[in-house]
């Protein structure tokens, strides 16, 4: 049964339950407009999600599946036709697709879970651990609590099942082979978990993929034979899937993982409205910094460049020295005069007389520049240092704090809660068909929904992704972030909290922009004990994701196994390339586009985004006021 | 739970009220496919939270707007414990309740309607909190559907308390709350269990700190 609206007609329609978009949810409710509030995802967040390893996996599939298949031009066709409804024009939607344009060279990895020796019951001959074939490995992890393994399969013959499912004829469709490899799968792992069940399914669906690709080339290449032959036996791949989903709810995985500055709009913001309420917080308070094989701790207050070691006396003085003059350089302007229009780094190292590795950490981890420091001036690269400075004691000595259960869409729930206590409604997992637009004015009436329902509102507050495929031009000039998500084993620097902050300037892994990784442990409620979760970003460069960040990961994580047992070993990684979206041809006036998530590692430019929109759509309204405290109301009996 | 300084409360305790539809969301593993959900099923939740929080009754309350949470503080075994009472703000409409909601409850206000069967076939349980079945508007005895016989095999089923209410006629909301109350002290104050709560706690941010408010459910 549909769920249908009673009402429909509204002040405000907002498509999407990004940050943006639920801000303004919360603000406009709560100065009385009337506000229906639809995301067609099943979760909130939007873009600015925080997804359990389950819906991460789902999240990367159902994206990565337009990509790879989306030459269909009789559907693009289809989407651009304009219908016509109660005179208005009706342009259609098409969520999935647009949504899709945001993200390009996804790709993710599973890697075998590490055994320690201990962990191993020893079979009865011990010969078994002086082997070092797969197959013997493979009968190891499967013979334990009796389940019995068939290893009858040898690896030549995954090498002809591999050319068999390549070249066989017969197994034309997906599903025909999905379903060869999942029978293939289930002799071999006979553990019958739901979890196991689950990993086998997705994995063979996956296989099923990469052989129907390959299947129409004409040349299978030994190189194909063999990623297939061994994707086949690959029976850890499946087991550690297995136990990331078994695990799946304890993550909360952020699509764009961002920090909360201690001094800033959004902070402000969370306590002046009450949103606060509904959020917990924790300290990011280290950082580090990378250069030549080593990760130094970066000084940022005064007791941190005191009690630092990796500097010397001459250089801290330096150090103190700008930083005083940082905090409050306005009031100093002889300080920097004739430096305003020069490079930062010149004001730095003339005049402040600071290079080497000192230089790197107040550009890069201080100032936190995120591009080219030759593109950032002194006045720029002051504002940023002091906007880092003044972040610092709020909270102790941080400058950044960490959401607990993830960030972005924890943040926007808490808006739209504020939302719906004002009256707001919502529905998630509901779909929009078409916007109409009366053409003799231009301007947005209503929507159509997924049911045939017709709903009208005075404002369309819209992300990005529920923009009619017409409104793109396909000329788009769109900022790129690289970005990878990557659960572990193990805490990347000893004594490093439940959130640190990781930073590689330019040029130090072959890299033409900074590489931020934020790491997160159980103690910030996104993933279980004994796994840490980083988060790495940067301006993308290279030819994709994965190229632009390997070598940094490649420093903090061992992709080989066993190689040096201190290191923390990779359980999964998704790599991916997130677009920040700007639409050039005119929308209706009383469409309010909500951007996407930025390259920044906080909320501020979106915040105020959010701010300025509100001020368009109802100019002279407070924005999200202090709601009555519900201490003050206490009944007294 | 954590003593307080100011000494107006020695323990604070979030409790949810749930209705019908957001069973689903809160329990997915329960969900009945069949649910017809376009029907918003009014059990009262509203009406009991306003009755005990403010002793007041409003028979025309169509939907809760402006309802975040009440407080209300009782006494217990000479304690002072303040119940921090959360509206579902009518997000369990369309069974799109906000996680944090969830986060940090206590203990479970399993309500359903006495005259609609519907929502009574709905009631489930779930771990780690208390929880109480109440059958509500049980005033409205020509109208009755589900027996008090009824709610307490249901009750017995997931063994958990059951009381029948009134929010209207004022019967037994007191006594619905103060028993999930005392259920909780028990679970977790007598036991110490919220000392090692109060431990994982320590770290944490409170970025209001200037206002009295303190978050979740201890600090």
């Amino acid at each position: 049964m549909p769920q249908l609206l009673e009402v429909t007609e509204y002040d405000v329609i907002i498509l999407g339950t990004g940050y943006i978009e639920s801000i303004l949810a919360g603000a406009l409710a709560r100065i009385g407009k009337s506000v229906l509030h639809l995301d067609a995802n099943n979760f909130y967040g939007g873009n600015w999600s925080s997804l359990n390893f389950r819906e991460l996996l789902e999240w990367t599939r159902s994206i990565k599946g337009f990509v790879e298949f989306s030459v269909n031009k009789s559907n693009q066709e289809r989407q651009e036709r304009q219908e016509r409804i109660e005179g208005k024009k009706a342009l259609m939607t098409n969520f999935t697709k647009v949504r899709q344009q945001a993200y390009s060279t996804i790709e993710y990895e599973i890697y075998p879970i590490p055994k320690q020796v201990d962990d191993i019951p020893l079979v009865e001959n011990d010969d078994s651990e002086t082997v070092p074939k797969v197959e013997s490995q493979e009968t190891l992890q499967y013979d334990q609590d009796d389940n019995i393994v068939d290893s009858a399969i040898t690896q030549p013959d995954y090498d002809a099942l591999a050319r068999f499912l390549l070249t066989s004829e017969e197994y034309e469709q997906n599903d025909t082979i999905a379903n060869v490899i999942t029978e293939q799968f289930k002799s071999k792992i006979l553990v019958r978990t739901r979890e196991n069940e689950e990993a086998i399914a997705i994995e063979s669906s996956r296989l099923a993929q990469l052989l129907q690709m390959h299947k129409n080339s004409e040349n299978i290449s030994e190189e194909t034979l063999r990623h297939v032959s061994t994707s086949l036996s690959n029976f850890e791949r499946i087991e550690t899937l297995a136990v990331l989903l078994k695990e799946s709810k304890r993550y909360c995985l952020d699509l764009a993982p961002k920090l909360v500055p201690c001094r800033g709009e959004l902070i402000e913001l969370l306590i002046n409205s009450g949103v606060a309420k509904y959020l917990e917080f924790k300290a990011m308070d280290k950082t580090y910094i990378y250069s030549v094989d080593a990760f130094d701790k970066v000084p940022c207050s005064k007791e941190d460049v005191f009690t630092n070691q990796s500097i010397s006396l001459v250089e801290k003085r330096k150090l103190m020295r700008f930083l005083t003059f940082a905090l409050d350089y306005t009031n100093f302007p002889d300080t920097y005069k004739g430096y305003e229009e020069k490079l930062f780094v010149t004001l730095l190292t003339e005049k402040f007389k600071i290079d080497g590795k000192l230089l790197m950490a107040v550009l890069y981890a201080i100032a936190l520049i995120r591009n080219d420091a030759n593109d950032v001036n002194t006045i720029q690269g002051l504002e940023k240092t002091q906007r880092y400075l003044r972040s610092l004691g709020r909270y102790g000595n941080t400058a950044f704090l960490v959401g607990l259960y993830g960030c972005g869409s924890e943040i926007a729930q808490g808006f739209c809660r504020i939302c719906a206590v004002y009256g707001g409604i919502y529905m998630l997992d509901h779909s929009v068909k078409h916007l109409l637009i009366d053409e003799s004015s231009n301007k947005f009436t209503g929507l159509v929904d997924v049911n045939d329902q017709q709903i009208s509102s005075t404002f369309l507050v819209s992300s990005i992704d529920y923009l009619p495929p017409i409104f793109f031009k396909g000329n788009e000039c769109w900022e790129t972030t690289s970005r990878a998500i990557v659960i572990i084993d193990k805490f990347i620097h000893e004594e490093s909290g439940d959130a640190s902050l990781t930073i590689y300037p330019p040029e130090t892994v072959k890299n033409k922009y900074p590489i931020t990784v934020l790491q997160l442990s159980a103690g910030t409620q996104t993933c279980p004990e004994d796994r840490y979760v980083l988060y790495l970003s940067t301006k993308a460069n290279g030819q994709n994701a994965k190229e632009d960040l390997i070598n940094a990961l490649d420093k903090l994580v061992n992709f080989t196994i066993n190689k040096d047992k201190g290191i923390p070993n990779p359980l999964f990684a998704l790599f991916y390339r997130q677009k920040k979206r700007t639409i050039s041809s005119e929308v209706p006036e009383n469409i309010i586009l909500a951007g996407d998530p930025d390259s920044s590692l906080d909320f501020e430019e979106a915040t105020i985004q959010a701010k300025q929109f509100f001020e368009k759509m109802c100019p002279g309204e407070e924005f999200l006021p202090a709601g009555p405290d519900p201490d003050e109301e206490e009944f007294i009996v | 739970m954590a003593q307080s300084k100011s000494a107006a409360y020695d323990y604070l305790i979030k409790l949810l009220l749930i209705g019908d539809s957001e069973l689903s969301f809160a329990l997915p593993s329960f969900v009945n496919a069949s649910l017809p959900s376009f029907i918003l099923l009014r059990v009262g939740k509203s009406c009991l939270l306003l009755r005990f929080s403010d002793d007041s009754f409003t028979p025309s309350f169509i939907t809760t707007i402006g309802i975040d949470f009440k407080i209300r503080t009782i006494e217990l075994d000479g304690k002072r414990i303040k119940l921090q009472i959360w509206d579902t703000a009518g997000q369990e409409r369309f069974r799109t309740i906000t996680t944090a909601y969830y986060r940090g409850a206590m203990g479970i206000l399993l309500v359903y309607d006495v005259t609609d069967e519907r929502s009574f076939n709905k009631q489930h349980a779930s771990e780690g909190v208390n929880k109480i079945l109440i059958g509500n508007k049980c005033d409205w005895v020509e109208k009755k559907a589900i027996t008090k016989e009824q709610g307490q095999q249901l009750a017995d089923e997931f063994k958990i308390k059951f009381l029948e209410t009134s929010a209207k006629a004022n019967i037994n909301v007191e006594e619905a709350f103060f028993t999930l109350a005392r259920d909780i002290k028990k679970r977790l104050i007598d036991s110490h269990a919220h000392e090692q709560q109060k431990a994982q706690n320590l770290d944490k941010v409170n970025i209001e700190s200037k206002s009295k408010f303190t978050s979740g459910c201890c600090n």
